[in-house]
């Protein structure tokens, strides 16, 4: 009984230490894991400064606060009035496709139908760039005219509205997975006079944000409207907005990662795009020459990058020529399978096989990577340099 | 007066019992049967199974995507009507069940917590009760399903990959969820026979071995099922040691901790790891795959996986076919240590038991899972209720007094 009893001890002491060596090493390797992944976002941001409020309620307050960031022509917290993020969340491909019938591919912002976060860092990429370039120009054209001071505020209704411009409102915040959309018509007293400008606003949850800098209509114009205006002087509009406003910081700078060798930096690569993080991907990406700052240079190298991993995304996951050809057939009733068809949580399923490379210049290299999805191999190209590190210049499918 | 009242009381709590239990082992087969038609080809509409019968289909969806709300009633009133009330094993069913919760808040797995609430539930319940109906309900689903795909009532799907020969699913999704069944099947029909298992049933189960080979080319659980034979004919013999005992015993953490060990250090540039790979259908490369992109977290992850099944070899594959993998990366280290822990305490007590063939089933099982997902299936494997089911020659003896009481009295 006492030798049975031993055993029995030494079988479970010994089946404890497994199991708890086991546990160890499950834990140990995911600490590796961990100990390997790139910081995506800079460490050192001197320029993100906190938010003092979480949004704004009223429609008045948003554009007295934008009025503000433009005339003092900070880049910085005038980006936080735009519907950056909340595109990037609640923008939805299939309504778009389902409405419009068109799928305007690479021009068209990723979607969010399927909870993408890979998509979702592509497009706070994208839309920093374009809003950046809009308020770049909206610094230009108004700070020709000095002073600004925000006398009126009213929402640009048509006369005798019928049932077809509300069921066009509804769709179009359907698309943009906003609760309501409205053109404000600004009236803006001058150094140079009063001028009127028709902004696009939409509401997420209980907060407004800048969708365009024109009216619905004119979303494609890359002209800001401004309309020298002759009116009877007004008191300056009450808000709620005071300068101390800060909004949260919808934007992010991408740290700058590299990797001593070329096949280990692109693995890495589609490691990232396999995980659907896309922001640690993009630390690979060669995006400035020292510390990040809030320009133009920045915004626009990040979003062109964002742009070359989007199509690779989309060249790995679309289907095979003649099935993209049936679903544009009938674009209406396919639209919800054909978005599927390019949820990035599918990248669980390409595999990778293999690098080479194709001209070795030195200091920079062309090569490339082969993946196989849905039994189709496809290579992906790649430009990169060394700069302390191996990083990516251009990516192409 | 007193006397005559606490003897109706005791009655009626005996029969509060032994109708909970019935209850208990009535929803285990109903559970039992809702898997197993949904590994089938049975052409069944699981969103709505019941037609236009609006009521049946919510009480459906209600009790099968749901089962913890119906499970939780019947265990804590089981708990409150257990013979001997043990404040050590509530404390630990406590304990275990807030942690799966936990678990299951963040994996969104319904099936820990659904097996969690089962083995709770099997304490003073014979694990031979369960076995029992666990292998009457597979056996007349089994033969139900191969019938059905013999006469055509349901689609006969086979695979043809090159390089191996045709596999046929006999009713199922798949060959091998097929061989699986039949697999479990021949263990409980074992645990049921114990020693007094013949050699020519042996036998027969290993011709039904060769068949699986031969029919649904199930390697893995050829060699399960030759292994079987094998033990089967061990545990008549004589040559019983304590080392062997007590390796069987380990056998579900030394087999967690040898796959997963071989899964992690995988290298598909190495040449033999490459070998052993393709053995084993490339789960060492899904596995690691797996384990890079999802990593092992302490509490799981919701993930997605696609298989192949209803005859179409999927273009987009990865599936965790391994169960260790699955509990490590889908339930999570805590819940991957819960389980390998309940399997060392049925080892332990079967030792200490003396039953040598549930420590067998435990070895087969364990060495089965490494390359198969169904440990913790309810339609496959019930094993894990043995942690807190009454087993062990005790029991066994009640059950032979049992039965000579009801011979004398006929």
């Amino acid at each position: 009984m006492a030798k049975r009893d031993r055993w029995g001890k030494a079988i479970i002491c010994t089946g404890i230490g497994i199991i708890i060596v086991l546990m160890f090493i499950l834990w140990n390797y995911q600490w590796k894991i961990d100990q390997e992944m790139v910081i995506p976002q800079a460490e050192i941001q001197p320029e993100i400064t906190e938010g003092t409020i979480e949004g704004y309620e009223e429609e008045s307050d948003l554009i007295a606060y934008m009025i503000y960031q433009i005339e003092n022509k900070n880049l910085d917290y005038a980006l936080r009035g735009c519907a950056i993020e909340e595109l990037s969340r609640y923008f939805s491909m299939t309504y778009y496709i389902q409405y419009t019938e068109q799928y305007p591919d690479l021009s068209l912002i990723p979607p969010s139908d399927y909870g993408s976060p890979a998509y979702e860092a592509i497009t706070v990429s994208r839309l920093s760039n374009d809003y950046a370039l809009q308020l770049e120009n909206m610094f230009q054209m108004l700070g020709e005219y000095g002073h600004l001071d925000l006398w009126d505020i009213t929402e640009n209704v048509p006369e005798n509205p019928d049932g077809m411009y509300y069921i066009r409102r509804s769709e179009i915040c359907e698309i943009l997975g906003a609760r309501s959309i409205r053109e404000m018509l600004v009236v803006v007293n001058t150094d140079k006079g009063p001028v009127c400008m028709e902004w696009t606003l939409v509401r997420y949850k209980r907060f407004w944000k800048l969708l365009l800098f024109n009216p619905l209509d004119q979303y494609k114009d890359e002209k800001l409207n401004l309309v020298n205006k002759e009116i009877e002087p007004m008191p300056s509009l009450t808000v709620n907005m005071t300068e101390e406003d800060v909004l949260p910081s919808n934007y992010y700078y991408i740290n700058d990662c590299s990797e001593e060798e070329p096949e280990h930096l692109l693995r890495r690569f589609l490691y990232y795009l396999q995980r659907q993080d896309v922001w640690s991907a993009l630390t690979y990406y060669s995006l400035y020459e020292q510390n990040p700052a809030a320009d133009m240079a920045y915004f626009q190298r990040q979003s062109q990058a964002a742009l070359e991993v989007q199509n690779v995304l989309y060249r790995i996951l679309l289907p095979g020529e003649e099935k993209q050809a049936w679903y544009l057939r009938d674009l209406k009733h396919r639209a919800e399978d054909f978005v599927e068809e390019i949820s990035t949580a599918q990248m669980i399923y390409v595999d990778y096989y293999g690098f080479e490379v194709i001209e070795d210049r030195g200091n920079s290299m062309s090569c490339r990577v082969g993946c196989g999805y849905n039994r189709e191999f496809r290579w992906i190209n790649f430009e990169i340099v060394y700069k302390n590190g191996w990083k990516i210049e251009r990516i192409g499918i | 007066m007193k006397m005559k009242k606490k003897k109706v009381y005791t009655k009626w709590i005996k029969s509060c019992r032994l109708f909970l239990e019935h209850v208990y082992l009535f929803f285990l087969a109903l559970f039992i049967v809702q898997e197993f038609l949904e590994y089938s080809m049975f052409p069944i509409d699981w969103k709505a199974p019941f037609g236009s019968l609006v009521i049946l289909n919510n009480l459906y969806l209600w009790l099968f995507e749901s089962p913890q709300y119906i499970l939780s009633v019947i265990v804590i009133a089981r708990i409150f009507l257990l013979k001997k009330f043990d404040w050590k094993y509530l404390l630990a069913s406590a304990g275990v069940f807030l942690c799966v919760r936990y678990a299951w808040l963040t994996n969104r797995n319904v099936n820990i917590l659904f097996f969690a609430l089962l083995i709770i539930g099997a304490k003073e319940i014979s694990f031979k009760r369960i076995v029992k109906v666990h292998l009457c309900t597979l056996g007349i689903l089994l033969a139900i399903t191969i019938s059905a795909s013999m006469i055509g009532i349901v689609d006969q799907v086979s695979y043809v990959i090159a390089g191996r020969r045709t596999r046929y699913a006999f009713g199922m999704t798949y060959p091998t969820n097929f061989a699986t069944y039949i697999f479990y099947l021949i263990l409980y029909y074992w645990y049921c026979r114990r020693e007094k298992i013949l050699y020519r049933e042996i036998a027969i189960i290993a011709a039904i071995g060769v068949s699986l080979l031969l029919l649904c080319d199930a390697r893995c659980t050829f060699i399960c099922v030759l292994l079987t034979v094998i033990a089967m004919c061990y545990c008549k013999s004589r040559w019983k040691t304590d080392m062997i005992s007590a390796l069987l015993a380990l056998s579900t953490p030394l087999a967690a901790v040898f796959w997963m060990g071989l899964t992690l250090l995988f290298d598909s540039q190495n040449n033999y790891f490459q070998k052993i790979d393709d053995l084993v259908s490339s789960r060492l490369t899904c596995g690691k795959k797996g384990a890079d992109i999802y990593g092992f977290h302490l509490w799981g992850q919701e993930i997605s996986m696609n298989g192949n099944g209803e005859g179409i070899l999927s273009k987009k594959y990865f599936f965790l076919d391994s169960s260790y993998m699955q509990f490590g990366i889908i339930y999570g280290i805590v819940i991957l240590g819960f389980i390998l822990l309940a399997f060392l305490l049925i080892g332990y007590q079967a030792r200490k038991d003396g039953e040598w063939v549930l420590l067998c089933m435990l070895a087969l099982v364990s060495i089965h899972s490494m390359i198969e997902h169904h440990m913790l299936e309810i339609s496959n494997c019930s094993l894990i209720l043995a942690v807190f089911a009454e087993r062990g020659i005790k029991t066994w003896q009640k059950e032979i007094d049992g039965e000579k009481r009801l011979s004398v009295q006929e």
